[in-house]
C-alpha cells in the first residue's frame, strides 16, 4: 500500500459509517417529508377564508424558516472559519449556501404560486418578497464569489466575511411585515396574544417546518461530505475533480 | 392595512379551482428537492468511485 493510498484509507470522508449515517438519516427524513405533505394536501381541513388554496402554507413557511436556518448555520461557518482558518468550516459554508438558496427559491416560487390565486399577480415588490428576492440574490453572489476565488487564507476571510453578512438580511425578512406596509399576510405562529391558528393545523405546520430544516441540514451534509471528497482527491491529485 | 382582512371582498377568489395551485407548489417543492438530492448523492458516488480505484491494491505499481 502506497503512503497517499494509506492517507486517503485514513480520510474519515470515505468512511463507510458516515456514508450509512448519511443514507439512513436521509430515508428518515424523506418518510416524515411526505407523512408531513400528505397530512398537509388529504388530512388537515381547509381553510375557512381562503378554502384549499391555503394548503401551500406547509410547504411555503417551512422553506422559508429553512432557508434562514441555513443562513444562520452559513454565518455560524463563516465565523468559526475566520477563527480557526480551517478550510473545512469553509465547505461546510459552500455547502449551506448551496441549500439554503435551493430553500429560497422554492420559498419564492410557492409564494408565488399561492399568490396568484389569493393576490391575483404572480409578485410585487413588497418588503418581504423582496428582501427574501436579495437573500437568493446574496447566496447566489456568495457561491460565485467561492468558486472564484482561489484556495487559500483570502477566500476564508472574504468568504466568511459574505457569510455573516447574508444572515443580517434573515431578521429584516422576519420583521418587514411589521415595519413596513405590506401585501404579505404577518406572522402565523409567533404572534402577540399568541397563534390563531386550529391546533391541528399548527401542529403540522410546525412538523413541516422541523422536517425541512433538517431535510436542509441534510443536504447541506450531503453535499459538504462531497465536496470534502473532492478537497481530498485534489490535493491528493492535483487536479480538480469538482 | 392587513391585506388578509379583504380575503372575503375578493368576489371570485372562492370560485378559482385551487388544486392545480396545490399540485404546482408540492410538485415544484419535490423536483427541486429530489432534483438537488440526487445530483449530490451522484457526484457523491462519483467521487467515491474514483477513490476506490485510487485505493486498489494495483494503485501507484508499475514495472
Amino acid at each position: 500500500m502506497t503512503q497517499n493510498t494509506a492517507q486517503i484509507n485514513m480520510t474519515q470522508n470515505i468512511s463507510p459509517k458516515t456514508s450509512r449515517n448519511i443514507t439512513l438519516s436521509g430515508i428518515a427524513l424523506w418518510a416524515c417529508l411526505l407523512a408531513v405533505w400528505g397530512a398537509a394536501i388529504a388530512v388537515v381541513p381547509a381553510d375557512a377564508n381562503q378554502g384549499e388554496v391555503y394548503r401551500i402554507i406547509y410547504l411555503h413557511v417551512p422553506s422559508a424558516i429553512a432557508a434562514f436556518s441555513a443562513s444562520f448555520f452559513l454565518a455560524l461557518a463563516g465565523a468559526l472559519a475566520l477563527w480557526t482558518r480551517d478550510e473545512k468550516f469553509l465547505t461546510w459554508q459552500r455547502a449551506l449556501a448551496e441549500a439554503g438558496l435551493l430553500m429560497t427559491v422554492l420559498a419564492l416560487v410557492t409564494g408565488s404560486i399561492w399568490g396568484k390565486p389569493t393576490w391575483g399577480t404572480w409578485w410585487t415588490w413588497d418588503a418581504r418578497l423582496t428582501t427574501t428576492f436579495l437573500l437568493a440574490i446574496l447566496l447566489a453572489s456568495y457561491l460565485m464569489l467561492h468558486s472564484a476565488l482561489p484556495s487559500g487564507r483570502q477566500r476564508i476571510a472574504v468568504c466568511s466575511g459574505l457569510g455573516i453578512l447574508i444572515f443580517a438580511d434573515v431578521p429584516i425578512i422576519y420583521k418587514s411585515v411589521t415595519w413596513w406596509r405590506t401585501l404579505h399576510q404577518p406572522p402565523t405562529i409567533i404572534r402577540s396574544g399568541g397563534s390563531t391558528m386550529a391546533p391541528e393545523m399548527l401542529a403540522v405546520l410546525i412538523a413541516g417546518i422541523v422536517t425541512m430544516v433538517l431535510m436542509t441540514l441534510w443536504l447541506a451534509w450531503l453535499r459538504a461530505d462531497s465536496l470534502e471528497l473532492g478537497r481530498e482527491l485534489e490535493s491528493q491529485t492535483g487536479a480538480a475533480l469538482t | 392595512m392587513n391585506a388578509m382582512n379583504n380575503i372575503n371582498d375578493l368576489n371570485g377568489m372562492m370560485a378559482v379551482n385551487a388544486w392545480p395551485f396545490i399540485l404546482a407548489a408540492y410538485g415544484a417543492g419535490f423536483v427541486l428537492i429530489a432534483g438537488y438530492a440526487a445530483w449530490a448523492w451522484h457526484e457523491r458516488r462519483r467521487l467515491q468511485k474514483i477513490l476506490a480505484v485510487l485505493r486498489a491494491p494495483s494503485a501507484g505499481k508499475s514495472i
